[in-house]
């Protein structure tokens, strides 16, 4: 067990003086450091690592890494940088099983002075660090502090590992190397494996079975050694040193059994990765016949709309051509007509109605008056001229009345009305087809855009690339095999050899005693084995089932969440069915983390996005503290990044109901929704908003008030909604979810 | 239905006549030959004697005098009557424009060849007209949109007047 109490940090880069006392309430162990980037979150993050680790803790080229404050110019009097961590442990430690029964208080110190030297090329820094101290405290029952008997390295080492930095002081991007590295960064699977593999069997205790194990198996050679020499015999001699030589060779080979089996794991990640991208081609040839024959069904499409457009173009050019249209631009005309001739319909005097008749009048000789016909009277030449005018008049009457009747036949257009509304009818099938062609068209283009992205040579190079891999692979499984072989045979001598020694060493009574320390060794390192394996499979099996139970509750609703943005994120979250950890194959000591997918597929780290990881990484870390009963602090930057909506809240609950210690510096906007800040409410036994006042509004940030010139971060005590003088930035005083703090309660 | 015009019409034969000067423009707007539907948006006219037509419309929309002069001189035949390509719904608008312009008691009303020369001076009047639309066609707009808004602009205007 270890929990943080306190730390202290003094002139390290942009921090002249903070101090965080991380919450120790088992009740809300969350504590909570809100920091906007280019804040001073992995500044801080490496303040603690430099302060548990010394060099080692920093990254990069310790010696060129400046831990002195930004705006110190290096001189000869020096400048002293100091991080003290105060902690409190149970008395347990990885190589102790028991504690001691009080707990006990460490104070780790450690300063180092930077002074001025003259760089002698370019690119070396122009200072130096001297005088670098480190201490460790023991508090005494009566208070007092006394140096602790063992030293730091070793304490922090059996304590933190320095090979466990990542995981109990923990950048995310960082701690993704468990699940193959973050999204823009790739390392060896083998790597992976080693680093997963010690976490576990350091968590676990696997260790020290492994260790005691080893030591019993040495102690035992020396025993048989000495019984041998006991006998003063030359042929057992010589049997001895043939059974040292088996034995040499049988380390050789189980050394390059492992080198193989890292050999393969990594060839076999390749292979994983180039199938993986294989399958993804051999997918888009799938769509590439669909694609073809969506763009035949679409050229036939295309060519139908087109075929109905043309007809629909030649019903509007045959409208130009329509008598109703011409007699609407004619109406005045129509009409003038109409009213013109109708009067003269009206009367009779066209078209020449009367002539028959009269013309029968004549014939029968009396008029319809009763006046006689026969004779020259003058009635009867008025008839007659009637007669002689109207047929003169007839053909041009007739031509007026064929005029009227179709006058009234066209008139009846005039308005345009019909027209129009047909015209508009055609118009407007003519836009819907034209929209279906754009539609059409747009489709082509962007089948066209489609198959254009499937490189059939890139599927060969993938096939290629595959082919040659299989081949190393096949290669490397031939020499495991022979050294699987060899190693058998070899075991099989030195049990002959063994066995003869021991027979022989039996006639002498020194060593028949020295025999029997080396058979209670021989028993106890196979008990020992024995119970190693049992541990080992019953914890790896718990700590897998809680991996993916972690994971599962990380994951939760992101089925149904609407509010994830990141549709990538999404869906590879929706792909990942299970996850745990698994034994390498042939080995009995190395893990590698695994996400499978519905189809129960394992997929390789490039294709679990970074989210994904994150989550995969944390549930991994919470998993192995929970099941080896690790209490410690879990000191995390970054773990949020890239996760959103229920994923986001859900990883910040399971971090704080997990962890023992969760001191997680995050950004405002991962704590922008209110789900988050209820739970920080809930969980929170400390919080602190660190503020670079370099970022003030003449240089592009929004920090209110410039404090101070040099490139200092300032920490103040301030929840995720509220605000102080140090830390208050523009817009927060009108914005009413957050509140202004009391000058008294505000910070340091 | 009778066919009275068209046959009055087919009976002797009168030449359907455009302006000379404007033959290259009018024969930018009408089908290269009968049955060339291929391309109607920019030849919207699928006969010359269409285009004929629609310009003797415009004309009476908007009011304008039939072409003076003697019709030989700017006139270019490019049909005969006798050829029957004037059909009984057209032959009969002639006639009724005939007697509103030549006057019902006017001998000359019934005689083909003159309401074919008011047609043909009617035509003359109203094809520049119409060829100044389609001509300036705003982008995108194609010479079978452009005479079809014309139509509708005349219509509102005649249906105003009338």
């Amino acid at each position: 067990m270890l929990l943080i109490r306190r730390i202290e940090i003094v002139n390290f880069a942009c921090f002249d003086q903070v101090e965080i006392r991380p919450s120790a309430n088992p009740k809300r162990p969350l504590t909570v450091i809100r920091a906007e980037n280019g804040s001073g979150k992995t500044t801080l993050l490496r303040a603690i690592r430099w302060g548990m680790y010394g060099e080692q803790g920093l990254p990069g080229n310790p010696g060129s890494f400046s831990l002195h404050p930004a705006a110190w110019q290096p001189d000869s009097q020096g400048i002293e940088t100091r991080v003290s961590i105060l902690f409190e442990t149970d008395g347990s430690s990885r190589l102790q099983l028991e504690g001691k029964p009080t707990n006990i208080e460490y104070e780790l110190r450690r300063s180092v002075t930077t002074v001025h030297r003259e760089p002698s090329a370019k690119d070396e820094p122009d200072f130096r660090r001297v005088r670098e101290e480190a201490q460790l405290l023991e508090r005494e029952p009566d208070g007092s502090w006394v140096p602790n008997v063992h030293g730091v390295g070793r304490v922090i080492e059996e304590l933190l590992p320095w090979s466990l930095r990542d995981f109990f002081v923990m950048d995310a991007d960082e701690a993704a190397d468990f699940v193959g590295g973050s999204e823009n960064k790739e390392i060896q699977r083998h790597e992976v494996i080693g680093k997963t593999s010690f976490a576990v069997r350091a968590l676990l205790g696997l260790e020290v079975f492994d260790s005691t194990a080893e030591r019993v198996a040495s102690l035992r050679r020396d025993f048989e050694r000495d019984a041998t020499k006991a006998t003063r015999n030359a042929e057992l001699a010589e049997k001895q040193a043939e059974l040292d030589h088996v034995r040499g060779r049988l380390d050789e080979i189980e050394k390059r059994l492992e080198r193989n089996r890292h050999e393969r794991a990594d060839t076999d990640e390749r292979l994983a990765q180039g199938r993986g991208r294989l399958e993804a081609l051999i997918g888009s040839l799938g769509a590439h016949d669909a694609l073809r024959q969506r763009l035949t069904d679409n050229e036939k499409h295309t060519q139908r709309a087109n075929e109905e457009r043309r007809s629909a173009a030649r019903e509007l050019s045959n409208d130009l051509t329509r008598v109703e249209m011409l007699a609407s631009l004619a109406a005045r005309e129509v009409r003038h007509v109409e009213q013109l001739l109708q009067p003269l319909y009206d009367d009779g005097s066209i078209p020449v109605r009367h002539l028959p008749f009269v013309k029968r009048l004549l014939e029968t000789g009396t008029c319809v008056c009763g006046q006689d016909l026969t004779s020259a009277s003058d009635h009867a030449n008025h008839i007659q001229e009637v007669i002689d005018r109207s047929t003169e008049q007839k053909d041009h009457a007739d031509h007026l009345a064929e005029v009227l009747d179709a006058a009234t036949g066209l008139g009846r257009h005039a308005d345009g009305e019909e027209w129009a509304d047909r015209t508009d009818d055609h118009a407007k099938a003519v836009a819907v087809l034209d929209e279906e062609i754009n539609n059409l068209t747009q489709t082509r283009l962007d089948i066209d855009s489609k198959l254009d992205d499937i490189d059939d040579e890139e599927v060969e190079n993938a096939r290629g690339r595959i082919g040659m891999l299989e081949q190393s692979l096949s290669k490397i499984d031939r020499e495991i095999t022979s050294d699987q072989e060899a190693r058998e045979q070899l075991a099989k001598d030195s049990n002959k050899l063994e066995g003869d020694i021991r027979a022989a060493r039996r006639q002498e009574a020194q060593a028949r005693d020295l025999e029997r320390y080396e058979e209670t060794a021989a028993m106890l390192v196979q008990v020992l084995r024995q119970a190693y394996a049992r541990i080992q499979d019953e914890q790896v099996r718990e700590l897998d089932a809680e991996m993916n139970a972690l994971f599962g509750s990380m994951a939760a609703n992101v089925f149904d969440d609407e509010a994830v943005e990141d549709n990538q994120h999404k869906a590879t979250l929706r792909m990942i069915a299970k996850v745990g950890l698994r034994p390498l194959e042939d080995t009995s000591a190395e893990y590698e983390i695994f996400a499978d997918n519905s189809r129960g597929r394992s997929m390789p780290p490039t294709e679990i996005n970074g989210a994904s990881r994150r989550i995969l990484a944390l549930s991994f870390v919470l998993g192995l503290c929970k099941v080896s009963r690790t209490v410690a602090p879990l000191v995390a930057d970054s773990l949020l990044n890239f996760t959103s909506g229920s994923v986001r809240t859900n990883t910040l609950r399971v971090t704080a109901e997990t962890a023992s210690q969760p001191i997680l510096l995050l950004t405002g906007s991962d704590l922008e929704s209110q789900n988050e800040i209820d739970l920080v409410n809930r969980y929170a036994g400390a919080t602190y908003t660190l503020t670079g006042q370099w970022q003030h509004v003449d240089q592009g940030g929004d920090v209110v008030r410039l404090t101070d010139n040099r490139q200092v971060s300032l920490l103040c005590d301030c929840g995720p909604r509220e605000y102080c003088d140090v830390c208050e930035r523009l817009g927060q005083a009108q914005d009413e979810r957050c509140t202004r703090r009391q000058e008294s309660e505000a910070p340091r | 239905m009778s066919d009275f015009f068209s046959d009055l019409l087919r009976a002797t034969s009168h030449g359907l006549v455009l302006p000379r000067e404007d033959d290259d423009a009018i024969n930018r707007y009408v089908a290269m030959h009968a049955g060339d539907r291929t391309n109607v948006e920019s030849r919207p006219f699928p006969r010359q004697v269409d285009f004929w037509a629609f310009c003797i419309a415009t004309a009476l929309a908007l009011k304008l005098e039939p072409r003076d002069g003697s019709i030989s001189r700017w006139g270019k035949t490019f049909i005969y009557t006798n050829q029957g390509i004037v059909d009984n719904d057209l032959a009969s608008l002639l006639a009724i424009v005939a007697v509103a312009k030549i006057g019902l008691d006017d001998p000359g009303v019934t005689e083909s060849r003159r309401i074919v020369e008011l047609a043909n001076r009617l035509a003359a009047a109203g094809c520049p007209e119409v060829l100044r639309k389609l001509q300036n066609s705003p982008l995108r707009t194609t010479p079978l949109d452009q005479a079809l808004e014309f139509a509708r602009s005349l219509q509102e205007q005649a249906y105003d007047d009338s």
